[in-house]
């Protein structure tokens, strides 16, 4: 991997500006529409930037050691790969020799197309002038390099935890519906729940870090509601309008609602207790645990834009309990951090896994809330407020 | 004592009325009722809160929610009981408290239900609670409490509490006294007690409890089917709303049309628990004329009927118009006049009801939703203490900085408990 020093550049650059972001991400196609799927190409960093309307923009990061390629046929490679991954914004960073820059013409092109070309030498540069000052070099959380010796450690250790690392690196990335994406990673945390074991760290590492995946999907989705519902307060009016929206559509929702309806009629019911079965299958049609998921939706519509810092927060704290990364004291927000207790356990309770690890996740962040309102940190710190545009990092302190 | 019918639900609300009204004034018999309600008013606060720091929240509880200095963690260990907060804990230290009031289940009945469960109320609460729950449909002559099966003496310590504590006051009238609850009969209250004094309190009641079901509704049409949504009424309680409608109370909006003459619409005590700023009258009056407007759209209309009021005073509010219609202009004439909207000419006979969106119309336009769609509990909160545990210590100093010191009055103890000690003092300590 001669690329990695960009890539952890690159990686960098996006968290520090509060972007959630992962490395080396596959892109496959089922071969011939058959079972079983072809790696087609990777994406070097992938990134989703918060919007203003309480959305995720998809930012793509291209790294190239390679010094002939041409620039200009790169950014069009990028180009084709951001309109395959619906992203706004793609940023090409390209290794070159001294007497051989890029040409001015080539980063016109890559711009027109939406790419911003950037020689290796160059990037220091640019990376203090959106960060000003001091960049994103000596920010103290996770690296690209830390995730990866993360993932390699569980991936390593645990085989049978493959099918949720799978969905944690790549097949959630490509999920573009925000609430399809919280329905197959609860069943895909599930999946494993027999394999978990709560006192490992990177057990808890990892539950966190699916946490976090889970909390990007689940940001995008209370934006997405809180548009239509700002604060309701009537139970009913939110559940109906949510359980359409979770299932793609009220017409969708009737048509799944009448296929459950009928697979458990299917499977042998009838009398009272078909009636019984489907009047449950009724009430918990949605996501698992459907009170606790509309206490959470609700809980996030509180404060929408908040949302978007969780996954940034969980995944530091997976760090920190993988112990990958230094448990070091941070300002959290005790409005973020509230949040991410009740996503994590969200996630813990839907998918069935033990409750001793339910306990552990809500103690790790429990334990950081007494830590920050000990050093008696101000709820309102300075990055609350200007996601999308900030020149700190979200909810850790920028060591400078 | 005839609280057979005293749910959880019921409980913990007025056991927060109770609460909210005697502010710093405590005493020494309630204990119970006083977490419970305490434990109320917090949920209240913190639904949608930040993890907060214990010695924050507490700052928050004494000084802007009136909660005493030693009734903070008990509230709180009721929240924790019931799932509400979860508490982080060092020993019996508590270090911070994150908040996770539900939304949607009811609040009041899972603590009411512990506290009831728990076992720990005393007679004397369950009295309160008793008297409290009869006194929020109506006023009732002093001699009703006598009746509930208690002890005079309970009864009478009771009536001196409640009455200390400001949650209670008594009108004389017709040579009887009269008690009733400040919170639910915030207006008129001379006239409230002449009219329970006439013709007593069950009826004044049955009415009460019937017109705040059914607000706005048209006195012409209750008294030619001599019923209230659905429900009739005997000739003493219809004497009783024509009372109402003309006596010392709220003047009753009144529609002029061509197909159905003049007619008045009656209105119960205004839903919440609060007595509204004289401020706000003028507000709560375009409340009543809107809501008059569209009961005569939904119970005396010319041709097209209106089929929910609550639907139509809703779509006002979001998208800030009601379509045209050929009945709109007698219909909504008086909601204009007050300036709360405007007639829109659309064709020949035809008018929108477009909303003139200023905040004063905003409130009267949601206090017409509440008091079409009435039925939930009202409870109000400090907007003081929500901003507070979101913002942190730096603003409750601000508003401590404007505050006076906690001063908490103590309601005087009872004769009884003053003598045993005395006696013991007398003879116990050397």
């Amino acid at each position: 991997m001669r690329d990695a020093g960009q890539k952890d550049l690159l990686y960098r650059h996006f968290r520090a500006q509060g972007w959630f972001a992962m490395v080396e991400v596959p892109i496959t196609e089922r071969r011939g529409g058959g079972e079983r799927e072809k790696l087609v190409t990777d994406i070097d960093v992938l990134a989703l930037r918060p919007t203003q309307d309480l959305g995720w923009d998809v930012v793509i990061g291209d790294c190239k050691t390679k010094k002939g390629e041409s620039p200009a046929n790169r950014a069009l490679w990028v180009r084709a790969l951001m309109d395959h991954m619906r992203a706004t914004r793609g940023y090409l960073l390209l290794r070159r020799e001294k007497q051989q820059p890029i040409e001015r013409d080539h980063k016109m092109f890559a711009e027109g197309h939406g790419v911003t070309l950037l020689e290796e030498d160059e990037f220091a540069a640019f990376d203090r002038a959106l960060l000003y000052p001091a960049g994103s070099s000596r920010t103290p959380f996770e690296t690209a390099a830390t995730l990866r010796s993360f993932y390699e450690d569980v991936g390593g250790r645990f085989p049978r935890l493959a099918p949720l690392l799978r969905s944690l690196t790549h097949t959630a990335w490509m999920e573009p519906d925000p609430f399809a994406l919280m329905r197959r990673l609860v069943g895909v945390v599930g999946g494993i729940h027999a394999e978990v074991d709560p006192t490992h760290h990177l057990h808890v590492g990892i539950i966190l870090e699916a946490s976090a995946v889970f909390g990007v999907a689940l940001a995008a989705g209370v934006g997405r509601i809180f548009h239509q519902f700002l604060g309701e307060n009537d139970r009913s009016t939110l559940e109906d309008g949510l359980r359409a929206v979770v299932w793609g559509g009220r017409e969708r929702y009737e048509g799944m609602k009448s296929l459950r309806a009928f697979m458990l009629k299917s499977q042998g019911g009838s009398g009272p207790d078909l009636r019984a079965a489907l009047g449950d299958a009724e009430e918990d049609f949605g996501l698992p645990n459907w009170g606790t998921f509309m206490q959470l939706v609700r809980s996030g519509m509180e404060a929408p834009r908040l949302m978007f810092r969780i996954p940034h927060m969980l995944r530091v704290i997976a760090m920190e309990e993988a112990q990958v990364l230094p448990r070091l004291p941070r300002p959290w927000n005790p409005m973020v951090l509230k949040l991410a207790v009740l996503t994590a356990e969200y996630v813990s309770v839907a998918a069935k896994l033990p409750k001793d690890m339910t306990s552990r996740l809500v103690a790790a962040l429990s334990d950081r809330a007494a830590e920050a309102t000990r050093r008696g940190v101000p709820a309102r710190d300075a990055s609350q407020g200007d996601v999308g545009q900030v020149s700190l990092p979200l909810d850790e302190p920028t060591g400078r | 004592m005839g609280n057979k019918k005293i749910t959880g639900q019921d409980l913990a609300v007025r056991a927060h009325d109770i609460v909210v009204c005697m502010e710093r004034t405590r005493a020494s018999e309630y204990e119970a009722l006083s977490t419970l309600g305490n434990a109320v008013r917090l949920a209240l606060h913190l639904r949608g809160a930040p993890i907060i720091e214990y010695g924050l929240l507490k700052e928050v509880g004494v000084h802007i929610l009136s909660l005493g200095m030693g009734e903070v963690r008990p509230a709180l260990e009721l929240l924790a009981e019931a799932e509400m907060v979860r508490l982080n804990t060092e020993g019996k230290t508590i270090k911070t408290i994150l908040p996770n009031v539900p939304y949607f289940d009811d609040l009041y009945g899972k603590l009411g239900d512990l506290t009831q469960a728990g076992g720990s109320i005393t007679e004397m609460e369950q009295l309160t609670i008793v008297l409290a729950q009869r006194l929020a449909t109506s006023p009732v002559a002093r001699d009703h409490a006598f009746a509930l099966g208690a002890e005079k003496k309970l009864v009478e310590r009771t009536l001196e509490i409640a009455h200390d504590g400001g949650f209670l006051i008594t009108h004389r009238a017709r040579g009887k006294d009269i008690i009733m609850s400040p919170t639910y009969f915030p207006e008129n209250p001379r006239d409230f007690a002449e009219l329970v004094a006439a013709k007593g309190s069950s009826v004044v009641g049955r009415v009460l409890d019937l017109l705040r079901k059914a607000q706005g509704f048209p006195l012409a049409v209750i008294e030619m089917t001599k019923e209230i949504g659905g429900t009739k009424l005997n000739d003493v309680e219809l004497a009783v709303l024509r009372a109402l409608a003309t006596g010392g109370f709220t003047p009753p909006p009144a529609i002029q049309t061509t197909h159905a003459g003049t007619n008045f619409f009656v209105f119960g005590p205004r839903p919440g628990a609060a007595k509204l700023p004289p401020y706000k009258r003028q507000i709560y009056e375009r409340a009543m004329a809107l809501v008059a407007s569209v009961r005569q759209g939904q119970l005396l209309p010319a041709q097209f009927k209106i089929r929910s009021p609550w639907a139509i005073l809703n779509k006002l509010k979001q998208q800030g118009f009601i379509r045209s219609n050929s009945e709109a202009w007698e219909q909504y004439r008086q909601v204009a006049t007050m300036g709360i909207a405007r007639l829109q000419p659309i064709g020949s006979d035809r008018h929108r009801l477009v909303l003139v969106d200023t905040p004063e119309n905003q409130e009267a336009l949601d206090m017409a939703i509440s008091l079409v769609n009435d039925g939930g509990v009202h409870a109000s909160v400090e907007d003081d203490a929500v901003v507070a545990f979101r913002q942190g210590h730096a603003y409750v100093e601000s508003i401590l900085g404007r505050k006076k010191l906690v001063n908490q009055p103590i309601v005087p103890m009872s004769a009884e408990a003053k003598h045993e000690i005395d006696t013991m003092l007398l003879t116990v300590l050397p």
